[in-house]
């Protein structure tokens, strides 16, 4: 094996001088990955762009939790929205998704929508745990109950959780090692480099910008974009506060009722957080006793509210158009000024 | 990704180090044992079978060859009837039954060719002396124990026992990997996300994009795990052969086969076609050759097709380019047999149009492999055909 190159097609002059080369490159470059992941973090996180995962992308959701771990304070107070594609947006670009639309009316809060299309609520749960000290005020859709066996790998879940929702279980092993190797910040910072540059990964990026890339225009035309026919009606909201504590049999079997909407509350609560805890329910006709109730147990901390909207404001008999999203985001904006006052996040 | 883990990466700075250090003569041993390492890191639960099928592979004498090498061929039968994955995206996934409760004991899909390929060779005394240590290595060595290439015992040997691992084959092979993770991550990988949009296609241009995209990525996805067993295998100056050669600029359907996946289309033309070539000539079967080879090429490429996955989807492209390859060598003896006396024949333009019509050919062929439900994939025949 004295020629190196020849066959392998790779050129061999002074291989040494080339890994040093190489290694130093690395060594130089290194120092500076701090400041440049604080300056496109900030951008991503911190300012006014719509903030939710490129293509419902899992990548990024390890990123912007540890980054909101690490900077427990932002600029301003921080709301979270947590659901499935009807708050991610299916089928409507970013500004149209009911928390774009809800930081339209509400500039003085930084809003993250961590939804994923398929998210069930606990998988929402999951998301918040991690980031509860972060955020101020939560918005959870709710809509299913299934869990994404995969997300213990991407954000920090207790053992605890990954046992109760059978999850798969991290590699601590891989983790200890990379932990290790962490002294070494372009590696360590490679995942965060790419959420706040791109808002997903390289791949995904390059992916979506594909046509851009390789020249051709970029005016991407929404061919999936929903329709947004002007419509007259609005939605109908269904919120309402038991007039009197339930009884102390009704409260012990309220628990049993929506054992995980009482576990999420009472955790918000328990952190001093607000929530609003909203579901799509077209064929409402009324509020439900036990969501009448869990108001009056939760009252001042959390807020479960009930919409139905007009078939025009749908897409499907699932997701929103722009027009139902803003209506939403409005609903939610009264809620928490309405239901959830005094409130210091929300000014 | 396997090759980028970082437990990967320090077994192999591990062995390199424990490679260089102990004297030529042990270094057969040294990969044996971190080949083993490999696999009780790796794959604890399919190490006892893996380690019984190699120890009994070694210790049967030749004269019984066929025991271990049924033995092999059918615990592999029997794992791709039991993992036939639920949708395959990329060949070197097939070491990874997805969506299955049994798993395919890793990388035995290449392990037991090279078993079987021992076997036969020990039998037919091109072997020579084998010592347990080499043997261990060459079964074992870990690099290639992913996703191939297939190994020939006398090569690797003889490429062991030259190693001199230098700066030069350590710069030479981080680059190869180097090259493979680019190829893998910053192409294959996106392109896969234009594959993705399968179930959302209803037109025949986008099945036509998807199509060229997965013929993109499932080669560029390939060798690049080629590539990182390659590189890897380099820094310890091993030199493993190439297992693909630009075969989308092949000029015929023949010639494709000579430079995609060469290690699995020699093992294949060494064991099943060349055999089934010289039985054919000893039935009556042999005053017309042109029929044994297209019988040859459909035997093998069944195999090649069974090798993927026991499902029809496999079978049915094993079938397609046995088909094609039949076709070619009736067509090179009888039309392209006189065009050969034309100039034009010979010049690039056509030179150009065969490489496309291979190309053309090949891309089709992958169909199959896009989903793994025949019916799904006839559909999109249909579809391309424009009769949805």
């Amino acid at each position: 094996m004295s020629d190196g190159g020849g066959s392998w097609g790779l050129a061999t002059a002074s291989p040494l001088r080339r890994i040093a080369a190489a290694v130093l490159t690395v060594a130089a470059i290194d120092p500076f990955v701090p400041a440049w992941l604080a300056r496109a973090e900030r951008s991503r996180y911190e300012d006014d762009r719509v903030f939710r995962f490129e293509h419902s992308d899992l990548f990024a959701t390890g990123p912007v939790v540890e980054y909101l771990r690490e900077h427990p304070r932002g600029d301003r107070p921080r709301s979270v929205f947590l659901g499935n594609s009807v708050v991610w947006g299916y089928r409507l670009p970013p500004e149209d998704s009911v928390p774009a639309r809800f930081q339209q009316l509400e500039p003085s809060v930084r809003v993250f929508n961590f939804a994923v299309n398929g998210f069930g609520i606990v998988s929402a749960y999951l998301m918040l745990n991690a980031v509860i000290d972060a955020v101020d005020t939560v918005y959870l859709h709710v809509d299913g109950r299934q869990v994404n066996p995969g997300l213990a790998r991407l954000i920090p879940v207790a053992d605890e959780d990954v046992r109760r929702f059978d999850l798969e279980p991290p590699d601590r092993f891989e983790e200890t090692l990379e932990r290790g190797v962490g002294v070494w910040r372009l590696y360590r910072y490679s995942y965060r480099l790419q959420a706040a540059w791109f808002g997903t990964s390289t791949r995904n990026y390059l992916y979506a910008h594909k046509s851009s890339l390789l020249g051709a225009s970029s005016g991407d035309t929404p061919t999936n974009y929903a329709a947004n026919p002007p419509n007259s009606k609005g939605i109908t909201v269904f919120h309402r506060v038991a007039e009197s504590e339930p009884s102390p049999d009704r409260r012990r079997a309220l628990p049993d009722a929506e054992p995980q909407l009482w576990e999420y509350a009472s955790f918000i609560r328990a952190h001093g957080k607000q929530a609003v805890f909203w579901r799509i329910d077209n064929g409402a006709s009324d509020t439900s006793a036990t969501w009448d109730q869990l108001n009056r147990v939760f009252q001042g901390s959390v807020a479960f509210v009930t919409v139905a909207a007009p078939a025009e404001m749908m897409v499907d008999e699932r997701h929103l158009t722009s027009t139902g999203s803003a209506a939403v985001a409005d609903m939610l904006h009264d809620v928490t000024h309405a239901a959830l006052t005094p409130h210091d996040a929300v000014h | 990704m396997l090759f980028t883990e970082i437990r990967f990466v320090l077994l192999v700075a591990g062995c390199w180090l424990s490679f260089v250090s102990v004297p030529a003569a042990r270094r057969s041993a040294v990969l044996a044992a971190w080949g083993a390492a490999f696999y009780l890191l790796y794959a604890p639960g399919s190490a006892p079978l893996v380690f019984g099928l190699i120890v009994t592979a070694y210790v049967v004498p030749s004269r019984f060859w066929m025991v271990p090498a049924s033995l092999t061929l059918g615990l592999l039968t029997f794992y791709k009837f039991e993992t036939r994955p639920a949708a395959v995206s990329s060949l070197a996934a097939t070491n990874f039954a997805a969506e299955s409760h049994v798993l395919l004991p890793l990388g035995l899909s290449f392990l037991a060719f090279e078993l079987v390929h021992f076997c036969i060779e020990r039998k037919r005394g091109s072997l020579g002396d084998v010592t347990l240590a080499d043997y261990l290595a060459y079964t074992l060595f870990f690099p290639c124990r992913i996703a191939g290439p297939i190994k020939r015992y006398p090569e690797f040997r003889q490429a062991m026992s030259a190693a001199r691992p230098s700066a030069a084959d350590v710069y030479a092979g981080l680059m190869r990997v180097l090259i493979g993770v680019g190829k893998k991550v910053a192409i294959a990988d996106v392109l896969g996300l234009t594959v993705g949009e399968i179930p959302y296609a209803d037109t025949r241009a986008q099945i036509a994009k998807i199509l060229l995209a997965y013929t993109f990525q499932i080669y560029l996805d390939f060798s690049a795990y080629s590539d990182m067993a390659i590189g890897v295998s380099r820094l310890f100056g091993i030199a493993i052969p190439e297992n693909f050669q630009y075969p989308y600029a092949s000029q015929n359907i023949q010639a494709f086969w000579t430079r995609w996946h060469i290690s699995l289309s020699t093992w294949i033309r060494d064991y099943v076609f060349l055999p089934f070539g010289r039985w054919g000539f000893t039935t009556r079967l042999r005053r017309t050759p042109a029929v044994i080879a297209v019988l040859g090429y459909l035997v093998a490429f069944l195999a090649v097709g069974a090798w993927h996955g026991a499902s029809a989807n496999f079978l049915l492209w094993g079938l397609y380019h046995g088909a094609l390859l039949s076709a070619h060598h009736v067509f090179k003896r009888t039309v392209a047999a006189r065009l050969a006396a034309y100039a034009f024949y010979d010049s690039a333009l056509m030179k150009g149009a065969s490489v496309a019509v291979t190309f053309g050919f090949v891309a089709a062929g992958w169909l199959f492999f896009l989903t793994d439900d025949p019916h799904q994939a006839l559909r999109l025949v249909r579809m391309m055909a424009g009769r949805p």
